[in-house]
């Protein structure tokens, strides 16, 4: 049954922007996420009032809860430190009345610049440039990634 | 006044360097970083020097070996006695790591004492993003009484992320919001913001000034 426009629930959206660049996690490991540190922090009554939800991921997500939450629901995504096993963080850009609105907000995602291999301490890592002389170091192994995170103008990687 | 996250740990103990740590802390929203064992010269960061010890005398042996003034010195917490002893010696500026020390080691008259000499009390919000459950709940209650002493006694606070990773710093908003959880408000988490500024500078937050 379609209600009112008056009597709709009204909602809030949260730009959510995740590090490291390039992470993609998937959008049901991403709600578990948000669930947990919604359940953990705030408990079952006060998460159920929050009632987020992953509304879409455009390189970064938007979250939506219930308008009078969203400070309680940007404390719970700072809390966030993994998304499916792997480690994040997550930071609310940004919030918004209307789905609409927050995508019109400009937010390009961020481009690499380049990748090569570099060692660092004996062991050979992927170098990725992005801008803003940031340069994310990438070991892959039997076990998983290791990230390390350098500048541009640290010794390690120039 | 310039916003200051009270401690970050850069390579080699933690996964990030310190030039990456202090982007990202500008990014955040920072002017500056202490950032513990730091070495070298990065803009809006400064150096911080942790010392832990047993007692009271070992500390002032290890601040004898310290270079006076180059670097932010903190010293771990311990017991009431252990604290009120530090708080007294010249040169410590901030007591870390109060949510791991026993119940009522800092207590009204360490508060006072704090006021005086000028040093900080750091709430370390790490726990607060990495813990879960009864631990997390603990440190809650803990920052909340020290937050009750604070409104009492005015000594000085500092919020720190304590991150060793770029992926465990946090923005100036979602500090706090995270301060938040504990019960204090945005101006008495920007007022620890900025307040190891003051610290460093050795001058009271209030001055009296002769007209």
């Amino acid at each position: 049954m379609t209600q009112l426009p008056s009597l709709r629930e009204r909602r809030r959206y949260l730009l959510v922007r995740f590090e490291p660049e390039g992470v993609s996690p998937d959008p049901r490991e991403l709600y578990a996420a948000v669930a947990e540190a919604c359940t953990a922090l705030w408990g079952d009554v006060l998460a159920s009032e929050i009632s987020p939800s992953v509304m879409a991921w455009e390189g970064h997500a938007i979250i939506r809860c219930r308008r009078g939450t969203e400070d309680r629901l940007a404390t719970a995504i700072a809390t966030i430190t993994t998304v499916g096993g792997e480690r994040v963080a997550a930071r609310t850009v940004t919030t918004s009345g209307t789905l609409h609105a927050i995508r019109s907000r400009p937010y390009p995602p961020v481009e690499l610049l380049r990748e090569r291999k570099v060692s660092v301490g004996g062991r050979v890592f992927l170098a990725r440039a992005y801008p803003g002389q940031k340069v994310d170091l990438v070991e892959k192994g039997i076990k998983g990634e290791e990230r390390l995170f350098f500048a541009g103008e640290d010794g390690e990687v120039r | 006044m310039p916003l200051i996250d009270g401690c970050i740990h850069p390579w080699p103990a933690g996964d990030s360097s310190l030039r990456r740590m202090a982007i990202e802390a500008r990014e955040l929203g920072f002017d500056q970083v202490v950032a513990a064992g730091a070495t070298g010269d990065v803009p809006g960061v400064l150096r911080g020097t942790i010392l832990s010890a047993p007692s009271v005398k070992e500390v002032l042996s290890q601040l004898q070996g310290t270079p006076r003034g180059e670097s932010v010195v903190m010293v771990t917490s311990g017991d009431l006695a252990f604290n009120r002893g530090v708080i007294g010696l010249r040169g410590v500026r901030v007591l870390k790591g109060i949510h791991r020390s026993p119940k009522g080691a800092f207590n009204h008259v360490a508060a006072r004492e704090a006021e005086v000499k000028g040093v900080a009390l750091e709430l370390d919000l790490f726990p607060l993003v990495g813990e879960r459950g009864v631990r997390r709940q603990r440190v809650i209650a803990r920052y909340r009484e020290l937050l009750d002493l604070y409104r009492r006694y005015h000594f000085p606070l500092t919020l720190a992320s304590n991150a060793r990773s770029i992926l465990m710093q946090r923005s100036i908003r979602d500090i706090v919001l995270l301060a938040r959880l504990f019960g204090m408000e945005e101006e008495e988490a920007m007022a620890a913001l900025s307040s190891l500024d003051t610290v460093l500078a050795g001058r009271s937050p209030v001055q009296v000034v002769q007209g």
